[in-house]
């Protein structure tokens, strides 16, 4: 909640104690051990990967528990069928799948007999026009955006990100165009950690992706902004997965688009 | 016209009522003030002393009508905080006498005690209703020494905070939005300054506050949860008097005093906080240029028409201003306004009638850069009420009458100079609901007395309103506009109340009460704090009433010669049509917000343990609720039941006020509470969300989540301390200091709990954020009354 942090700061000029921060010990319900399946097809070539992993404790310091299946098989509705190949632990990859936009794509992930499957459809995405910088409320506050126009017609599902400096990116937003159908509209990042200097470099990438796919990450994303817990926020629960069989992650088909802005003086 | 047509019909009920006078009896009837200050003291008991069987309390104007044999009485007039009256009278004819009390000095003085006279909380028949002394909750300590009472009230039993430091509150379980607050019978929507830090009820100006934990008479309803009634002082109508204060964030003043001596008054106060005066000593220059203060006036005046006749008018105004430089700028508040008129109509029948408007309001201003916004958001209801107070005779008491409120959603008119955002205001809605009630307390005999009453209530649909119908995927299936005053659908609904007092002895009594309350507006809100851009909701075709039926059960009774009150209250209560919402669910500037609600069913339940010391130098209360509150919805965990964010299992307030001598008082309190039901992480793993860039890339780090609510904050408790000392107390002068420290203890409750990854992401861990370690205060008031 921004506008409570904003009074509160405010505020504390008068209350000089107010509102504190302190690690403390929690006692949780650990449940781990569940399969976290995540896959995509894309346009942008031809290797596509599949990673498959475990939940782990929350205290863990691994961010990754790669896990090995039986076998990783996409396949298509124009006849396609392809088994993915382990590459390293829990990495599955296929140098065959070109994505193309409208085909729809299955996926199935055998697990010593238990079964997950999925399904997407690729959707198209419109070109960037151009990228630039956005400065929020003075010039020293630098953010990467961009700029497109939305396709008329049936609703779009866009998720996006910046990679800065070549990292990875920190976070995700999506978008549903229900609002601004066919308009020329523009994202961009916003978060503290995206801010950039001059001489920074991002990477502006825009993924069109199913219904399914939007609503999953945009549960995921709130879940990774309300990492609190208590008064503030509405209670977070695990994301809607498109996969079956309770496992964790998406499948996710989507075109996919990028420019690239840099941070001048 | 109008009041033409209401004296016909007044005069054409008087002739029915005529009709129906007992011959044998004859009434006692008239007005009850403050010798003071000459303001009507309504819930004041005039008793037969010869037969405790024949007595009334004084309705909310003060007005009272009582039924006595023909001959010698001998009758008693009693009051909490006010000196008891005995007068003997000669009854031989339908009489008017008003009687003044004189107000109690203080608590030191040891009442008389007798024995055969019986306390109200025995007597009354209203379950689960607490008229709270305003001049107790004085000496409560208080954060920041702003005496609120929307925080004292969450030291009652059966009442919670919402969470620490706000006004916000929960009744029996119930969300806060089910609390119908009232400011001289108008709905105030949203009573929190400083988002919730403060109510919006200066202290200063309110006379009398009482509240109904979900047993209300059937003359109040619309909520599912409770009443709080609140009335604003009238103004001494004998003389000129002023006060106020200086606090640490706020200063206040009143003037009060007679327009014409004991015929009319006025009663005018203000308050305002002065944070923002500090901020030019920020180092931030968008610090220094921002906004922050709220303030609020309350104003009331009355004339005395004619001895029959008296009209009130009284309004409220409060804003709240945040702004940050010129980007961004919040304000919001509420205007009440009440016009009343009360008739007595003959010695028997007392009228009022209530023409009340109330709009709560926001704006937000953003201008950044190329950007600008303005989101401008009302809610406003016009009401008429009518309704009747009918002593018929010593054994039964009638109440009816109706109200019609018409209610106008405004939930946010967006403009812009960006035409796509201009497009994307939210749909007006509208409705009308109506009100009509009949109740009747009835003394069945010396020690059985019932109150039973019906309320039936009606909701329409009107324009202007935009109404969408969804399929099971929720894509829009169809749209529905109403145009201005079209109808759609209709909601009605019977709400049957009913309670009964057995008294078992003159100090003890069972009592059983059962109601239902419908409930036509939501608040959809994701957090306990409530933001006042929390969006409230009419219901609709998709969005149905709330209904609450609840039972409860209690013993109530007094011992050590009724130094002590003690209760032990039981409910059970049902929810239908509750509100959740989807995982993923946009709660602002979301026009089809219907499709991503949830209905449930509620549950909650618990026990109610309340000890009050009212006499002595020491006095106080403890109080300790035993209660569940849960909720189930098809969506979330399959249906099964889980703890309400309102669920507290255990919750205990300790009161104490001493009174060292006649100037210096010394007060304490002590709550304590099990923390919210929150849900917890059980494991976490990562996700890259871009496999064709960086499959090496390092994982962004996600949680996994027990069922909704599994697990439960750290127990809240909290000690406040408060000293106050009178400095003077001279004939026309008084003034006094108060000194608080908030969480003496230093306790650092959770506020939220945060569950971080670190930057590397090598270790998660668990950060609590707590607002407030011990907090001092320091206030001073004070008084000047012109005395002749």
């Amino acid at each position: 909640m921004k506008l409570a942090c904003y009074v509160y700061l405010l505020f504390g000029f008068v209350l000089l104690n107010l509102s504190c921060k302190e690690e403390i010990p929690i006692e949780l319900a650990e449940d781990i051990g569940k399969i976290v399946i995540e896959s995509e097809i894309n346009d942008a070539g031809s290797t596509q990967y599949t990673k498959i992993s475990k939940t782990t404790s929350f205290g863990n310091t691994i961010s990754f528990e790669p896990y090995d299946v039986t076998s990783v098989v996409v396949s298509d509705d124009g006849g396609l069928v392809d088994t993915l190949i382990r590459i390293r632990p829990g990495v599955y990859q296929t140098n065959r799948i070109q994505g193309t936009v409208g085909r729809k794509y299955l996926l199935e992930v055998n697990d010593q007999g238990t079964i997950y499957q999925s399904s997407s459809r690729m959707m198209p995405c419109p070109s960037i026009d151009s990228s630039y910088i956005f400065n929020f409320l003075n010039a020293e506050n630098r953010y990467a955006a961009i700029k497109f126009r939305d396709a008329a017609g049936e609703t779009n599902y866009y998720r996006y990100f910046i990679r800065l400096n070549r990292q990875p990116p920190k976070t995700m937003y999506v978008f549903e165009d229900k609002l601004i159908n066919g308009a020329e509209w523009r994202f961009t990042s916003r978060r503290q950690e995206e801010k950039m200097k001059v001489g920074d470099t991002a990477e502006f990438i825009l993924l069109s992706t199913d219904k399914a796919n939007f609503e999953y990450f945009n549960v995921l994303i709130q879940n990774q902004l309300v990492t609190s817990n208590g008064n503030e926020q509405v209670a977070p629960t695990n994301p809607p997965s498109n996969i079956s069989n309770g496992a964790l992650g998406y499948f996710s088909a989507h075109s996919r688009r990028t420019s690239i802005v840099v941070a001048e003086r | 016209m109008f009041f033409q047509l209401l004296r016909r019909f007044h005069l054409s009920f008087f002739l029915l009522v005529s009709a129906l006078a007992n011959a044998q009896n004859f009434n006692l009837s008239g007005t009850i003030t403050d010798a003071k200050n000459g303001e009507t003291i309504s819930g004041a008991r005039i008793i037969s002393v010869e037969n405790s069987s024949i007595g009334s309390v004084s309705n909310t104007y003060g007005f009272y009508s009582l039924s006595l044999p023909a001959g010698l009485s001998k009758i008693r007039i009693k009051m909490l905080g006010y000196e008891e009256i005995i007068e003997d009278l000669s009854i031989s004819t339908n009489q008017k006498r008003n009687f003044a009390l004189i107000k109690r000095n203080n608590q030191v003085k040891e009442v008389k005690v007798n024995a055969k006279k019986q306390s109200k909380n025995i007597s009354e028949v209203q379950m689960g209703k607490i008229q709270v002394d305003l001049k107790e909750f004085d000496k409560i300590p208080v954060i920041l020494g702003e005496r609120d009472v929307l925080k004292s009230i969450q030291l009652l039993p059966g009442v919670m905070p919402a969470q620490e430091g706000t006004s916000g509150f929960i009744v029996r379980g119930g969300a806060t939005d089910q609390n119908l607050i009232l400011l001289d019978e108008a709905p105030v929507y949203n009573a929190s300054h400083l988002l919730g830090f403060f109510s919006t009820f200066n202290s200063d100006a309110l006379k009398d506050l009482t509240l109904y934990k979900g047993n209300m008479p059937a003359e109040f309803g619309g909520r599912l949860s409770s009443v709080v009634d609140i009335k604003m002082k009238e103004g001494d109508n004998k003389s000129f008097g002023f006060g106020g204060g200086l606090g640490l964030i706020a200063s206040r003043l009143y003037v009060e005093g007679p327009i014409q001596k004991d015929k009319s008054s006025f009663f005018v106060s203000g308050r305002r906080t002065y944070a923002d005066a500090f901020l030019f000593l920020a180092k931030d220059t968008i610090a220094q240029k921002s906004t922050l203060y709220f303030y609020d006036l309350n104003l009331k005046t009355n004339f005395k028409l004619s001895e029959k006749d008296r009209i009130y008018f009284s309004g409220y105004f409060g804003q709240d201003r945040f702004g940050l430089a010129d980007a961004f700028m919040i304000n919001y508040g509420n205007t009440t306004g009440t016009f009343r008129w009360n008739r007595i109509i003959n010695d028997k029948l007392f009228s009022n009638t209530s023409v009340i408007y109330n709009d709560f309001n926001y704006q937000v201003k953003i201008g950044i850069n190329n950007f600008d916004l303005v989101v401008n958001s009302i809610l406003n209801d016009y009401s008429i009420k009518q309704d009747y107070d009918y002593y018929l005779n010593s054994k039964n008491r009638l109440k009816f009458g109706g109200i019609s409120t018409w209610h106008n959603n405004v939930p946010g008119d967006i403009s812009s100079s960006d035409t796509i955002i201009a497009k994307n205001g939210l749909s007006r809605s509208n409705g009308w609901e109506n009100g009509f009630f009949i109740q009747n307390e009835q003394q069945i005999s010396s020690k059985l007395t019932i109150n039973y009453g019906l309320r039936l209530t009606s909701f329409s649909v009107a324009g202007t309103n935009k109404l969408y119908s969804y399929d099971d995927q929720r894509n829009t299936l169809d749209t529905t506009i109403l145009e201005a005053l079209q109808f759609g659908r209709t909601y009605i609904n019977p709400e049957p109340r009913f309670s009964i007092n057995y008294t078992l002895k003159s100090d003890a009594s069972v009592k059983f009460a059962y109601s239902r309350n419908v409930q036509y507006i939501h608040q959809l809100s994701n957090t306990n704090a409530g933001s006042p851009t929390d969006r409230w909701m009419l219901t609709n075709n998709n969005i149905r009433p709330g209904i609450s039926d609840q039972v409860s059960l209690g013993y109530f009774f007094n011992f050590a010669q009724d130094k002590f009150e003690a209760s032990i209250e039981g409910y059970y209560k049902v929810l239908q049509n509750q509100i959740d919402y989807r995982s993923g669910a946009v709660l602002r500037a979301n026009e089809t917000i219907d499709k991503d609600l949830l209905y449930g069913d509620g549950r909650a339940y618990g026990a109610e343990f309340y000890i009050k010391k009212r006499i002595g130098k020491l006095t106080g209360w403890l109080s300790y609720t035993l209660s569940r509150s849960e909720r189930s919805f098809d969506q979330i965990d399959a249906g099964s039941w889980f703890p309400s964010r309102y669920d507290r299992t255990h919750d205990i307030s300790l009161v104490g006020m001493y009174d060292l001598s006649n100037r210096v008082s010394v007060s304490g309190t002590f709550v304590y509470f099990t923390g919210n039901a929150v849900t917890y992480p059980t494991g976490k793993y990562g996700i890259n969300g871009d496999l064709a860039a960086g499959i090496d890339d390092p994982n962004i780090l996600y949680t996994t989540y027990s069922t909704r609510n599994g697990s439960r904050f750290p127990h809240y408790s909290r000690v406040d301390l408060a000293l106050n000392w009178i400095i003077a107390k001279k004939k026309h002068w008084e003034h006094e200091l108060s000194f608080s420290i908030y969480n003496v203890m230093g306790r650092t409750n959770a506020y939220t709990i945060d569950f971080i990854y670190n930057k590397d992401q090598s270790r998660t861990y668990a950060e609590k954020t707590y607002l407030f370690a011990q907090i001092p205060s320091i206030t001073y008031n004070f008084k000047f009354k012109h005395k002749p």
